[in-house]
């Protein structure tokens, strides 16, 4: 462990159409140690790696490695160059075999052709170094998640690079193979590699750490040595605010049962099974879970857009059957789907387009929609959801990603609905407008709203759920009801639950 | 409670079969009625004259494949091999043919000439593709659908420019109707060079597609292009190459096709590139991109040239063959993408 | 320990049971990504294809053959 530097990124500033994503930030990387980058949701972590790898070319700042300014222009240049990278979204070619992934762009050959055996063997000794049990000849897409992520880190680990950047390498790996990639990672270090370790599990960070950098709306914030800092010195840096600031006071109160769930099962899997829980009047349920807990299918089952295999759904006493969408918003349901971008928005319309879209029926005047009654009820969206936008007629696309989300919210408050799933709601917002969001919520459950909330971020649910329902690879590890002290250590409780059933 | 499962299982599993496999059950049907019908459909002269038939379609397709593993398409193809045809027709005519193009060669040329030409002309066209696809990241469909008028335009062009006005080129010399209707005696048969030349693109092509960088490049871009980019494929450059490959194949099989049809006017080839992109979905190239296989290829376009055939020789009206093509073409790809239906 | 391992396998192996071999879903997008169709509605497409082939064939045979 040396005091060289074998990386050192300066004042790196990154803009994309509508928002400055990386603002003087920095990172200094030490030969043979692990630096873990620090951050929330839309901090710029990824943004500043993918501009090391040469995936983005940064627009100012400047990059070395062992000395020497650099810049890369595409993935390749940085492989040459020593640069590897386990990347978050696994970029993997499903329909093709383990092994042609792992040397993609790298294949051996053998006068001109492809050397499929050496391919194969190549492989074995790969996996044979880091212990991992898969066919090389098997279609990666047949892999589990966790087989995976395993296979990404072996393809960055073989190029034998100098500087390893891991990006969120744990979220789908059980604690068996964390420790087995920290055994990876600390033969690593000691054959000098330096490695940037990219996560939100905080006792992994301060467990493989020997620097933490901490950034915060794409700024650097903060360096420091892993062994001087706690889990709440580094929540603090990253949010800016003590935690207390961050939510809005909670003023909700909760009334009586609004909807039952009993038994619920998802029919193709892998999706939830044999959920059961119940939502009050004005209350705010979250739901915790790792990637993969199938959450997500547990809303789209309540909503209709998945199919049921079993189970039954109450509403106020009455057993209903939520078929498909348009029957849910019929009885009340509202759901707020995780990709505001892919399937929330539609981005070259107006604001007018996308708040009145789920409700159509209700500007019916004599078969034609109704100009007047949509402008009158846009207004109202973006009064009460406090949208900043020029006009109602601007493209949404334009709009901040924490404003598109609001007028989403809008679109499915126009309906009135009693039950609302939201599926990371805020998700990409910046921390102002998470705040504002946060207070949205809190006074619809004043409204005497039933709200369920998918989330992964544990400090959002602490903070403003009433109860939080941990899933666990499909089924339900148990419930925290938040009025009860967990000595503080809600965090831990909800992780251990999370990997119940893994 | 355990055996309803199992019995809803055999019927789901059964289901899927039929789907997934519903395109050969309808041409098996199709072929034991035909030779129900007509038993003299099964012989082996029916057999190669199929084949024969198929092996220049089938070299198109060999090219259309990689196009469409890239998860793109390629409507210029039938207009491209028409250009390309043309060309070879014009520089192999007879020269004892008054009215031929070139009244200047007193000689025939080395069929090699013509050959290159007709590779030059396809690359030329297929790099057009390419560029357009690989630098100016249009989609392939929009490209190759300007590039069609392009080359048919061009072959307008080029066949009116003969001095006696527009007419078709033909009356080619012995030398090259020989080298591309002539046949090996085998026993008491004999085997078309066509079928052959076929033979060896294929095996070619599948050396490329199987055992070459460029190969599995293709592969990964189609299936994923974010993961080969990410792990330093050179895009363009690939996909470049992958029409490159496509230009020569075309300019081969339109060298070949004019011999066969022995004419070529401003309206050969075209809808071949139908024919072709049929072939490929029905055998398994998937329009989603990164799946295909070339024994794949071979057999969706052999099956597509059986469906042609047997449909002729039980003498069905035509037009009602153009409307059972249409369905069968439509069916390949439902089921393509049934594949791709998320089950939800 | 054992226990977590059993739930875990028997967790796995169902998860790779059921998923079935012929929808190879990919994670990433793809040209049939937005496809909104539903499973039911594709079959019943298909189905419908394969009727109207059936048809037509019949159809032209017969015309052919009362010729």
């Amino acid at each position: 462990m040396g005091t060289e530097y074998v990386l050192e990124m300066e004042g790196i500033e990154k803009k994309f159409p509508g928002v400055k994503a990386l603002d003087g930030a920095q990172l200094m990387l030490r030969k043979g140690t692990v630096h873990s980058l620090m951050g929330e949701n839309g901090a710029g972590k990824s943004t500043l790696m993918k501009c090391l790898f040469g995936i983005y070319q940064e627009d100012a700042g400047s990059i070395k490695i062992e000395g020497t300014e650099i810049r890369f222009d595409n993935p390749k240049q940085a492989l040459d160059h020593g640069v590897a990278m386990v990347h978050q979204e696994l970029n993997q070619v499903l329909r093709r075999s383990v092994m042609e992934n792992i040397w993609l762009g790298r294949f051996p050959k053998k006068m001109g052709f492809i050397d499929h055996e050496k391919m194969y063997e190549d492989t074995l000794e790969v996996f044979k170094d880091l212990n991992i049990e898969v066919d090389p000849k098997m279609l990666i897409g047949k892999l589990s998640v966790s087989q995976r992520q395993m296979v990404e880190i072996a393809k960055a680990v073989s190029y034998n690079a100098k500087i390893l950047v891991l990006d969120e390498p744990t979220s789908s790996l059980t604690k068996q193979e964390v420790e087995h990639l920290f055994g990876i990672i600390n033969r690593l270090r000691q054959r000098g590699v330096g490695m940037i370790y990219i996560s939100h599990k905080m006792e992994e960070i301060l467990q493989i750490s020997d620097d933490v950098t901490v950034m915060r709306d794409g700024k650097w914030i903060a360096t420091k040595q892993a062994k001087d800092l706690t889990t709440d010195e580094i929540i603090k840096l990253m949010v800016g605010r003590s935690l207390t600031n961050r939510f809005p006071p909670k003023t909700n109160e909760i009334g009586d049962v609004l909807l039952e769930v009993k038994g619920l099962t998802g029919k193709y899997m892998p999706t939830c099974m044999d959920v059961s829980f119940n939502l009050h009047k004005g209350e705010i349920l979250g739901i915790a879970g790792l990637v993969g807990s199938k959450r997500t299918e547990l809303l789209e089952t309540l909503f209709g857009t998945a199919h049921k295999e079993k189970g039954e759904v109450i509403l106020h006493g009455k057993p209903i059957k939520n078929r498909n969408a348009k029957e849910a918003i019929k009885n009340g349901f509202a759901l707020l789907t995780e990709e505001r971008r892919a399937t929330g928005i539609i981005p070259l319309q107006s604001i007018i387009f996308n708040s009145v879209l789920a409700n159509l029926s209700a500007y019916k005047k004599r078969g034609f929609l109704s100009d007047k009654k949509m402008e009158e009820d846009t207004t109202w969206v973006i009064d009460s959801m406090k949208v900043k936008t020029p006009s109602s007629k601007t493209h949404i696309k334009s709009l901040s990603g924490g404003n598109q989300q609001k007028v989403i919210i809008g679109r499915w408050l126009l309906t009135s609905p009693e039950v609302l799933l939201l599926d990371e709601p805020t998700r990409g917002i910046d921390v102002g407008a998470k705040y504002e969001i946060y207070q949205l919520i809190i006074d619809l459950a004043n409204k005497g709203k039933g709200i369920v909330m998918v989330s992964s971020e544990m400090p959002e649910l602490i903070g403003i759920c009433d109860r939080i329902l941990v899933m666990s690879n499909g089924k339900v590890a148990g419930i925290l009801d938040m009025k009860k002290d967990y000595a503080g250590n809600a965090q831990e409780e909800i992780m251990r639950l999370a990997a119940k059933y893994i | 409670m355990g055996e309803t499962k199992t019995r809803k299982w055999d019927k789901e599993r059964i289901n899927e079969f039929l789907l997934n496999y519903a395109l050969y059950i309808i041409l098996g049907i199709m072929i034991i009625v035909v030779i129900c019908i007509n038993p003299k459909f099964l012989s082996v002269s029916n057999f190669i004259k199929i084949l024969t038939q198929a092996s220049t379609r089938g070299i198109l397709a060999l090219g259309v494949a990689g196009m469409i593993v890239l998860a793109g398409t390629d409507l210029s193809a039938g207009r491209i091999l028409g250009c390309c045809a043309a060309v070879s027709a014009s520089l192999v005519q007879s020269v004892t043919y008054a009215s031929r193009m070139y009244p200047g060669i007193t000689e025939d040329l080395p069929l090699i000439l013509p050959l290159l030409a007709s590779i030059t002309i396809g690359v030329i066209f297929c790099m057009i593709n390419g560029f357009g696809v690989a630098k100016l990241k249009l989609h392939a469909f929009i490209v190759s659908l300007g590039t069609q008028l392009i080359a048919f335009g061009c072959t307008c062009i080029y066949i009116d420019s003969q001095e006696g006005g527009a007419q078709a080129i033909s009356s080619f010399n012995e030398k090259f109707i020989n080298f591309v209707n002539g046949s090996f005696p085998i026993g008491n048969f004999k085997l078309p060079y066509l079928i052959c030349y076929f033979a060896i693109a294929a095996v070619v092509v599948w050396i490329i597609w199987n055992k070459t960088t460029l190969g599995k490049n293709m592969f990964a871009i189609g299936g994923n292009m974010e993961a080969a980019a990410v792990s330093g494929v050179n895009i363009s450059r690939s996909i470049m190459g992958v029409y490159l490959v496509a230009g020569v194949l075309y300019g081969i099989a339109a060298f070949l096709e004019a011999g066969r049809i022995q004419s070529v006017n401003t309206g050969t080839g075209l809808n071949y590139d139908l024919d072709a992109i049929s072939g490929c979905v029905i055998g398994g190239v998937s329009f989603a991109g990164g799946v295909g296989t070339i024994p794949g290829v071979i057999i969706g376009v052999i099956i597509l040239q059986v469906i042609n055939y047997s449909l002729n020789f039980l003498g069905v009206n035509p037009y009602l063959q153009y409307i059972i093509k249409g369905l069968i073409i439509i069916l390949a790809v439902s089921i393509d993408v049934r594949k791709y239906i998320a089950k939800k | 320990m054992d226990d977590e391992q059993k739930v875990k396998a028997e967790a796995e192996q169902e998860e790779n049971q059921e998923l079935p071999n012929t929808t190879l879903m990919s994670m990433k997008e793809n040209v049939y990504d937005h496809l909104n169709v539903s499973l039911k509605t594709m079959n019943r497409v298909i189905a419908l294809l394969v009727i109207a082939i059936i048809v037509f064939t019949t159809f032209g045979i017969w015309q052919a053959h009362i010729k």
